[in-house]
């Protein structure tokens, strides 16, 4: 408990309440009885302070630790199976060397295509709800759809988009079928990220054009969303690594457990993902304990894009943040 | 011209927002025409309170049913005293340096994926519950709450921290001027203040665990059983989902991973419902 943090806090509860208590020694006055009382209420209180300091900080380093032990398992397991070919070459002799360029290649043609489908519909969708949209019922039924979608389990979209993508519209297990799944699974994350951008542009922009004649369409197409876009666009490489990293809604829509080749071919190609690659080799591969590094590997690739994708996005936001202020 | 340009520019917006509330109604239909045949006459209930034995004709999901709830509220219930403690120290206690960098770490951690919790927790977690418990093969409802709950907290953090920061400072400097220590401002000011945003985390992230597949898929064993003990192997709504999409299309095993989708539309259903109540009774 000897760090700087809680010694600041008890020195200032010292000089926030009385002055220091004498030590009281033989005939006690009433005075002294209450100092006595004062002091000891002080020691409970600051052992109570302690006792809380320990817990918060015991739960803090729960988490961290956990987050620690988990990047340094990852790390110390699998740097060693990273390597150019790894990157770079289709998996060899039945998925027990060689590496997961295709997975690659599947996964962001996955999370780009959800991205390409999701962008407008969410963008347009954000400019309604907070430029058009009058509070009412039409709002509220809005909104509820809204953030029903944004709750329903990433698995559900997975037998939604078979269902439909897949079975009704006959798109069968593909790249399309996959990415327009996982669009419908970000497009909560666009509205609402398109959402505060917009609401995050000064009401005085707006304003200055309407009073200058501009309709509010001109207003909105010239002026707000302009300044909104960096935000928009945030939010859609956040979205990016939210389709990138989820597996339930692919598993029976777009990915498959081999593709052959490098690229696929076309739209209507399924493509090996790096998420469910992993899930994969790690549960239901014939030889799990043959696949252990390339799993690693393919684990620490996934993470790296993920939180690479989501730290360029949010260190650019806090940057806009501070520009806009 | 240009009135007609406005009218039908609001029109062409207004569709893509309709488009959310189509998907989420078109989502619900599919659950229940698919799921169709298994809930026919009367059925519903023999489905969600029978046991599973496609071999014998049965299809009723209630041993997923209770899987679910219990590793969903295991997770909750060891996620909150961790996000707790943390979203305190982070909001009020550490000083802002730390806590800025906490803040930015939290958020960070929501973006993990779910797979990679659930492969750290095969090669990681489950090889010490096995040695801890001696029993079974450490694939149980503990090892997938655990690493659920660690899966959940940043959710938690974030909503309890909001909810923290809400705090009107008036109240705080009110609690400092009496004299008040850090942690009787926490326990006694901010904690009560905040109830609402405390609760508001506590459904959200029981929502996530709920719908959450990975982890529990590979971390619960999936066996088909109703829970007796936190040791015992379950299979989840989700996890059942995955395991059973065949590829035919038309037998009735299929058709019953809809009603699994229903029960879990459901539960989403609920989750909001109970945010909504929540946010209610706080505006009040």
């Amino acid at each position: 408990m000897e760090t700087t943090n809680p010694e600041y806090f008890e020195n200032k509860a010292e000089t926030t309440t009385d002055r220091a208590v004498p030590k009281v020694k033989g005939n006690e006055t009433e005075k002294d009885i209450t100092e006595t009382a004062a002091a000891r209420t002080r020691g409970r209180r600051k052992i109570m302070q302690s006792i809380f300091f320990f817990l918060f900080r015991g739960a803090a380093a729960v988490n961290g630790i956990a987050l620690f032990i988990i990047i340094f398992f990852l790390l110390k397991n699998g740097l060693s199976a990273i390597s150019w070919t790894f990157l770079t070459q289709p998996p060899m002799d039945s998925m027990t060397s060689g590496g997961i360029f295709p997975c690659i290649v599947g996964t962001l043609c996955l999370g780009i295509g959800a991205i390409i489908a999701a962008l407008p519909v969410g963008v347009a969708s954000g400019i309604y709800l907070n430029e058009y949209a009058r509070p009412g019922l039409m709002l509220r039924i809005l909104r509820l759809g809204i953030s029903n979608l944004a709750g329903v389990p990433s698995v559900v979209f997975g037998l939604f988009g078979l269902a439909f993508f897949c079975i009704i519209l006959k798109m069968g297990v593909s790249i399309l079928a996959g990415a327009l799944t996982l669009a419908t699974l970000t497009l909560p994350v666009i509205i609402g990220s398109t959402e505060e951008a917009l609401k995050s542009v000064p009401d005085t922009y707006r304003e200055a054009s309407l009073a200058l004649g501009a309709t509010k369409w001109q207003t909105i197409y010239r002026v707000v969303l302009p300044a909104a876009m960096p935000g928009i666009l945030t939010g859609a490489i956040l979205g990016l690594s939210r389709a990138a990293g989820e597996t339930a809604p692919i598993m029976f829509t777009g990915a498959v457990f081999f593709a052959p080749g490098k690229w696929p071919s076309s739209l209507l190609d399924s493509v090996m993902a790096l998420p469910y690659h992993i899930y994969v080799l790690a549960t239901a591969g014939t030889e799990i304990e043959k696949t252990r590094p390339l799993q690693y590997g393919t684990a620490i690739v996934l993470i790296a894009l993920v939180l690479g994708i989501n730290l360029g996005a949010l260190i650019w936001r806090s940057r806009l943040r501070k520009r806009l202020k | 011209m240009n009135r007609q340009f406005e009218k039908t520019a609001e029109m062409v917006l207004f569709l893509p927002a309709l488009l959310s509330v189509i998907l989420t109604l078109a989502i619900f239909v599919f659950m229940l025409v698919f799921g169709l045949p298994l809930m026919k006459g009367g059925r519903f209930f023999e489905l969600i309170t029978g046991s599973w034995s496609p071999g014998h004709g049965m299809y009723g999901i209630q041993p997923m049913i209770m899987g679910t709830m219990a590793i969903a509220s295991l997770s909750v219930f060891f996620a909150f005293p961790l996000s707790m403690g943390c979203a305190s120290l982070i909001s009020v206690l550490a000083p802002r340096g730390f806590s800025t960098f906490l803040r930015h770490t939290v958020r960070l951690m929501t973006g993990v994926p779910t797979v990679i919790y659930g492969f750290v927790g095969i090669f990681l977690l489950v090889p010490i519950i096995r040695e801890l418990f001696q029993n079974g093969s450490g694939f149980c409802i503990l090892s997938a709450s655990l690493m659920l709950a660690l899966l959940i907290s940043p959710t938690m953090i974030l909503v309890f921290m909001e909810s923290f920061d809400r705090v009107p400072k008036s109240y705080l400097d009110a609690a400092d001027a009496l004299g008040g220590t850090p942690v009787q401002k926490l326990v006694y000011v901010i904690i009560p203040q905040a109830r609402q945003g405390i609760w508001m985390g506590v459904i959200l992230s029981m929502g996530r665990s709920l719908g959450d597949t990975l982890i529990a898929l590979m971390l619960a064993g999936n066996a088909i059983a109703t829970p007796g003990s936190v040791l015992d192997s379950v299979r989840t709504l989700t996890a059942h989902i995955a395991l059973v999409i065949a590829s035919d299309y038309e037998s009735l095993e299929f058709k019953s991973v809809f009603a699994c989708g229903l029960i879990l539309y459901g539960f989403n259903a609920l989750i909001i419902v109970m945010l909504r109540y929540v946010e209610s009774k706080g505006t009040q």
